[in-house]
């Protein structure tokens, strides 16, 4: 039986998750964490995440950050010489890269979450080096202090010459950034009136970017007295953005959009539901780890109530098919098709970010999803483990059509197939009761067309 | 009495067939592919021992390269190839012996082909060691292709049939005989019937066509494979002369291939010829034509009276590729209007209007181009970094182009002039998309005048090591006697300032002349193994390690290329090209 919020008491849904006998932590509910606190996980990743439980596994995904050092150095150089061509759509294509190898999963989630947050497209920006040094901005702070990714974002090159912010002169505030820091990165509609989006802009004047560079203009900052969401004083733009991070709505509502990331995309979290998050979040002085911690430790995340009820984002899909069945691909042919799907990364559609959920799907975009998978297994670009996709069933020790079904199931469905549906699947991939491994690539097209495909 | 008198005459005369037909039989099994060809046929290779040529190839060191190579470990896997190899190990299972030893034995006294215009039908003929070796061809294809049809369920695939008492087999569009050694397998049948009735001396042949026995007395017997090319019915028809007539609208193409494309309605014939062996690979083709008359409706290629020669190669250090043309720019824009359809004029016309104007008012045609002797050396060499203190992330080689000016002091002064113009225009687009501006220099360098831009390195010092492309440029004109260069890169046009006055002379008839130095091409790439690696890493999806080691096995299969040439030359009745390929390793 499918459970919704409504079935739930917030009391105990917060409360930590505990394997049972009737909800084992089995290789279902690790790939269940590994789709929504990375993009999937591969046979290998699941055994071991199950070998370490669900707060090892969740710790080990919280932690994978320390270990980035090597990788990042790596990633940083390839992203250097990715930017010799001034290109972003290259640009995306090593993100997309990075996504597929990276052993920090949930650190680059949230830098997807963080970029879709804070929205900046490369498309009027058009300076590859000032998307990555945002990119890598994102990523430094993915799990750390909201505060210090709010101060950075406010001096971030990208997003001031995005929101046509790079020049803010007292005797005529730019009301732009101001705005967008309370409606859209901090607050939300209704915290807010006219009056304060003037006094932050009044905060920011001097805030200039040259040459892609901030600089601070002393001589066109106001240093007259401002009064910001009740709060005065000779701020600048660093005090103006204490004043909103210290208000209640902004825990909430950052704690809201981790919720309905994370969680469920259909569901509306009522501030019941959302209030034990925000008070981990103001307690542990705006840091994001705490929150995710309490979220995929929680009994909520591993109910059905947060099982298979998001819809699988196009990145998601592409990136996670590839990490689950260990596949690697021309990226930047996958950023092209991905920006058909309405997803290219660095490309947001507007200031916005992407709506996500059900704007995912609909009569064009369903079938463009299908023909991302039948691309993906049909490029002779796409490798499987380094090999065919054929010589994957062997790589796996898969012997028979209906081991081969319930392991891609394992791996790339959130909901488990009808008994009808198997059974199809699995005569597709046989021929007089023997597994035809020529037949897997129109096994996983078929598989990614069926609606269970669609969720995450 | 009667009886026995008929007996004696049948026996006679079964004796007289039977000597006629072994008569015919040992005369077909002496016949060469071009006497038992039909004369129709317009297109003729011969590989006199294919089985070197073979050997060369798939024993060469590069070979192996390219069996490691990713593209081709894919191609195996494709379901075609997958069915192809099925099919090849049968045949190999049938024949007891590998598919290299039985294409040996089967093609040991030659391979031939032929395309046939009536029928467009192709043909192939290979001569066997002998006729046993034929016979069990033809069997193995037969019963291999009756066993792949009865398993796909179509039992009747194969039809067999006769022609002049020559059993013929067809599967599909595929049609196989056996003349005595020669096996014949063409996608017409109408040409197998051709080929039976020529080996029974039925037909017109080949090799009783007059042009055709003129042309092989002068091919080189050495080469390891041949190819004649008639082109007369083509001629007759007007195909070519409509096809080659009809105005260009690929201004490039004319500049790269004009002179031989309007040699190409009146050519008779054309011939190739493929020299082979471990270190070489040369490909020599000839097309006898009048290259005084096509000079008169294309002098800026070939020259007036098809006189044109290229200037001398030059060679400056590191040079990877080296260019030697007659050209005339200027005599090709005035044969715009004949030369170029109505599209391409209007552009000519269009550039020529913003030319003028770049050119403070001078004609570009007339007062440029005009001003300009035929003929241009084009020199690309690898750049030694860092200049000026910043090396770009990705290295590109610099490119100059020579040229000689007729009225050097007028003409310096308008290219320097333009040039700074062009430096200033740089400068103006660079700042709106936070390009570093060029600082522009004159200085005089010897008897050179040369004026430079070169970038301002970036306020960063941190980049500096891994700047962006345009730092490969340091755009640059430099004169030197009546030598004008052109160059991308300051060094390289200081480099060629010393070999302007020299460089590798050209021999008589030389039209156009290129080299390829391998060596430095590969020391070009070696040095970019970095942005190789990432542009792995990006088009694969591979991880650092796996996409160092593909990179790393292309660098080392690039060693055996060792250099390549093109030439282009004009006698008195042909057009000869020359493309050679020279690489190391080999036996």
């Amino acid at each position: 039986m499918s459970l919704t919020l409504a079935d739930l008491r917030p009391a105990d849904a917060w409360q930590r998750f505990e394997p049972s006998a009737e909800q084992p932590f089995n290789r279902r509910l690790a790939a269940h964490l590994y789709r929504r606190a990375g993009m999937a996980a591969t046979s290998r990743e699941l055994d071991e995440a199950v070998r370490l439980g669900p707060e090892g596994a969740v710790k080990q995904l919280l932690s994978s950050g320390d270990t980035l050092a090597k990788f990042d150095q790596e990633m940083h150089k390839f992203a250097q010489v990715t930017l010799a061509a001034n290109n972003p759509e290259l640009l995306a294509g090593w993100w997309l890269h990075r996504m597929r190898h990276t052993p920090a999963p949930l650190v680059e989630k949230m830098t997807l979450f963080w970029h879709g947050h804070f929205a900046t497209s490369a498309a009027k920006v058009r300076e590859a080096e000032l998307m990555l040094q945002q990119n890598e901005m994102f990523r430094r702070h993915a799990l750390g202090d909201f505060g210090q990714l709010v101060r950075g974002i406010a001096r971030d090159p990208a997003m001031l010459l995005y929101l046509d912010s790079a020049t803010n002169r007292k005797v005529h505030p730019n009301e732009n950034f101001a705005r967008e820091v309370m409606e859209l990165f901090c607050l939300g509609l209704g915290h807010y009136t006219e009056r304060d989006i003037q006094e932050l802009a009044r905060c920011f004047t001097g805030w200039e970017i040259q040459y892609g560079h901030f600089k601070f203009n002393a001589y066109q900052h106001d240093e007259q007295s401002k009064t910001v969401l009740g709060k005065s004083g000779k701020f600048d733009g660093d005090d103006g953005l204490a004043v909103i991070l210290d208000q209640p709505a902004t825990a909430e509502f950052i704690c809201g959009k981790l919720l309905r990331f994370f969680v469920a995309d259909d569901e509306v979290f009522t501030p019941e539901w959302v209030a034990p998050l925000a008070g981990k979040f103001r307690e542990s002085k705006l840091s994001v780890a705490p929150v995710l911690e309490m979220i995929f430790t929680s009994r909520l995340f591993y109910s059905e109530a947060a099982i298979g009820q998001k819809v699988r984002s196009p990145i998601e899909l592409g990136v996670g098919m590839l990490r689950a069945l260990d596949a690697t691909t021309n990226m930047v042919q996958l950023a092209n098709r991905l920006r058909e799907l309405g997803q290219m990364p660095l490309y947001p559609p507007n200031v916005k970010g992407w709506d996500g959920g059900r704007t995912w799907i609909n009569s064009s975009t369903l079938l463009g999803r299908a023909n991302l998978v039948r691309y993906l297994v049909e490029n002779p670009d796409t490798r499987f483990a380094g090999g065919p996709l054929e010589q994957l069933l062997d790589k796996q020790s898969i012997k028979s059509a209906a081991d081969a079904v319930d392991r891609f199931a394992e791996l790339l469905l959130a909901v488990p197939l009808a008994a009808d549906v198997r059974a199809q699947l699995i005569a597709s991939l046989e021929q007089n009761g023997s597994l035809r491994p020529d037949r897997l690539r129109q096994m996983l097209h078929l598989a990614g067309t069926l609606p269970e495909f669609q969720l995450a | 009495m009667r009886p026995l008198l008929l007996g004696r005459r049948a026996l006679l005369l079964w004796s007289v067939l039977a000597s006629f037909m072994l008569a015919a039989s040992a005369s077909a099994a002496d016949k060469t592919a071009a006497e038992l060809l039909p004369a129709s046929v317009v297109v003729f290779v011969d590989v006199p021992q294919p089985g070197k040529a073979l050997d060369t190839v798939l024993d060469h060191p590069l070979m192996a390269e390219v069996l490691k190579a990713p593209e081709y470990q894919r191609a195996l896997e494709t379901p075609q190839y997958q069915q192809f190899s099925a099919v090849l190990r049968r045949v190999e299972e049938r024949l007891g012996m590998k598919w290299r030893d039985a294409i040996g034995g089967l093609t040991r006294g030659g391979l031939a082909g032929g395309f046939d215009l009536p029928t467009r039908g192709v043909v192939v003929l290979a001569q066997a060691a002998s006729e046993d070796v034929a016979k069990k061809a033809q069997t193995t294809f037969v019963e291999t292709a009756q066993e792949i049809a009865k398993e796909q369920g179509h039992a009747n695939a194969v039809r067999q049939d006769e022609h002049r008492g020559t059993a013929i087999h067809t599967v599909g569009e595929a049609s196989l005989t056996v003349i005595g050694k020669w096996v014949v397998v063409s996608n017409k049948k109408p040409l197998v019937l051709s080929v039976i009735d020529n080996s029974q001396s039925q037909g017109e042949t080949l090799a009783a066509d007059q042009q055709f026995q003129t042309v092989s007395k002068s091919r080189p017997t050495s080469a390891a494979a041949w190819l004649y090319g008639d082109l007369r019915v083509l001629r007759l028809t007007g195909i070519l002369r409509n096809a080659l007539n009809k105005k260009s609208n690929n201004p490039p193409a004319e500049i790269l291939a004009g002179g031989v494309l309007g040699a190409l309605p009146d050519a008779p014939y054309v011939t190739a010829s493929l020299d082979l062996s471990a270190s070489r690979l040369k490909l020599t083709t000839s097309l006898p034509c009048d290259p005084k008359a096509v000079a008169k409706t294309r002098d800026f290629y070939l020259g007036p009276e098809a006189a044109g020669k290229a200037p001398p190669l030059l060679r400056p250090g590191g040079t990877l590729l080296s260019l030697s043309t007659y050209r005339d720019f200027a005599s090709m824009w005035r044969h715009a209007p004949d030369l170029f359809d109505e599209g391409i004029n209007a552009q000519f016309a269009e550039a020529e209007s913003k030319l003028t104007t770049f050119f403070a008012g001078r004609n570009f045609r007339d007062d440029i181009l005009g001003n300009l002797e035929p003929g241009v050396q084009v020199v690309v060499a690898r750049q030694e970094f860092p200049q000026e203190g910043v090396t770009p992330a990705i290295k590109l080689p610099a490119a100059a182009a020579v040229f000689r000016m007729k009225q050097p002091a007028e003409t310096t002064r308008v290219f320097k002039v333009t040039f700074q113009s062009l430096v200033g225009f740089l400068n103006v687009a660079g700042a709106q998309n936070a390009i570093q501006p060029l600082d522009l220099n004159s200085e005089k360098i010897g008897d050179a005048l040369v004026v430079s831009g070169v970038y301002l390195p970036p306020t960063d010092e941190k980049t500096r090591g891994e700047a962006g492309l345009n730092f490969n440029a340091s755009p640059t004109v430099a004169f030197v006697g009546d030598r004008f260069i052109l160059a991308s890169a300051k060094p390289l046009a200081i480099e060629l300032i010393k070999h302007v006055q020299g460089g590798i002379a050209a021999s008589e008839g030389t039209n156009t002349f290129v080299q390829l130095d391998g060596k430095v091409g590969l020391a070009s790439l070696a040095e970019n193994r970095g942005p190789l690696i990432a542009q792995n890493m990006l088009q694969r999806g591979h991880d650092r390690t796996a996409a160092e080691q593909e990179i790393d096995r292309a660098l080392a299969a690039l060693r055996i290329l060792e250099g390549a040439s093109l030439g282009l030359s004009v006698a008195d009745s042909r057009l000869d090209l020359a493309i050679e390929v020279q690489l190391a390793g080999g036996k």
